[in-house]
């Protein structure tokens, strides 16, 4: 068995569902037509532009939890890459 | 069970595409304007527009970007500009294999703007790097304030924002300032500029910077460009 560990920002437009649907297709009739993909969804993260104050938060514009400061978008948020590759070694 | 650490972009193979679309922009003295808009926000306006300001300081081209027919192609050509038109079928943006093929097939022989009208979305072009020297999102009054809040990716790569329709801002009561503060928490208040297509507001200014931006990147290798 082989499982993919797949890492996705939320402040991107993939969604998990229509990767792992394509996956389906170009993986049929190949070595990982049976592999597992297994989804790593990061929160956002913004920094407060008054203290600094760095939080995940939901929503753009959200207030800054610590001093109700404005935020902006930091640097989570953005990812889409494979983190991980797990395959059956033959070991237990 | 063996754990591998792969750490890979899986949109790499685009990245490293676009990587050589902007080695080939720079030796043709090409600056390229990935233009990305909601549909109808007035993007083939817009261009038409810069065009028409700057047309005796550069050379253009366009490559339209719509998932199906040539309207907007046939707008550009009809007024002599070098104009590619990409249908993209059912995909929903532009990527740098397409503009590949379709920038080889312009001549570059003097400096050119050229410009990318991608496809009408606030959401999939935003992952897709082209090869371009500048992103440009452009807004209108008629869509509403809220996008920045709705659409944060598209506006996270923005060079520049445009707020175009500025004619129809009463109209559409368009709040600027909590427009202006969604981009602001999205990332460092890029320049703002506000157009309005049909009354021809605001272009000289839009137009000024762009030319600036292409000095910045073309000045150098050809000297004169703009008569000072
Ligand atoms: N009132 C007003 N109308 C505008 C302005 N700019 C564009 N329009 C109108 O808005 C409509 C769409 O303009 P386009 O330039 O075709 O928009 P677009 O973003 O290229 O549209 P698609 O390529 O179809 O996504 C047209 O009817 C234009 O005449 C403007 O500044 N003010
Ligand atoms: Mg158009
Ligand atoms: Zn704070």
């Amino acid at each position: 068995m082989t499982a993919i560990t797949i890492v996705v920002g939320d402040l991107t437009s993939i969604v998990d569902e229509s990767v792992q649907f394509y996956f389906n297709i170009m993986t049929k009739g190949t070595i990982l037509e049976d592999a597992i993909l297994r989804f790593k969804r990061i929160a956002p993260e913004f920094v407060c532009t008054d203290c600094g104050h760095l939080f995940t938060g939901r929503s753009i514009g959200i207030r800054c939890p610590d001093c109700g400061g404005k935020s902006i978008v930091a640097d989570k948020g953005q990812e889409f890459y494979i983190e991980s590759v797990e395959v059956d070694d033959g070991a237990d | 069970m063996g754990r591998i650490e792969i750490r890979r972009n899986i949109l790499e193979a685009n990245e490293n595409l676009a990587r050589r679309n902007r080695d080939f922009f720079a030796s043709n003295d090409v600056l390229v304007v990935n233009v990305m808009a909601a549909p109808g926000a007035g993007k083939t306006s817009t261009i038409l527009k810069t065009i028409e300001s700057l047309a005796d300081q550069y050379a253009f081209a366009v490559i339209e970007g719509d998932m199906a027919s040539r309207i907007d192609a046939d707008v550009m050509a009809e007024r002599g500009i070098p104009v590619e038109q990409i249908n993209t079928g059912n995909m929903c943006h532009l990527d740098a294999n397409m503009i590949r093929e379709a920038a080889g097939k312009f001549t570059y022989d003097r400096p050119t703007i050229l410009f990318i009208e991608n496809v009408g979305n606030l959401v999939c072009p935003s992952e897709f790097s082209l090869g371009e020297d500048l992103n440009i999102v452009i807004a209108s009054t008629t869509e509403g304030h809220d996008k920045p809040y709705k659409y944060p990716s598209i506006y996270l790569r923005a060079d520049a924002v445009l707020i175009n329709k500025i004619d129809l801002l009463e109209a559409m009561e368009f709040d600027r300032k909590m427009f202006c503060d969604g981009v602001a928490a999205v990332k460092p208040m890029p320049p703002l500029f506000e157009i309005s297509c049909r009354n021809g507001s605001g272009l000289d200014d839009w137009a000024c910077w762009l030319a600036s931006e292409c000095e910045r990147k073309l000045g150098g290798t050809r000297g004169k460009l703009a008569e000072g």
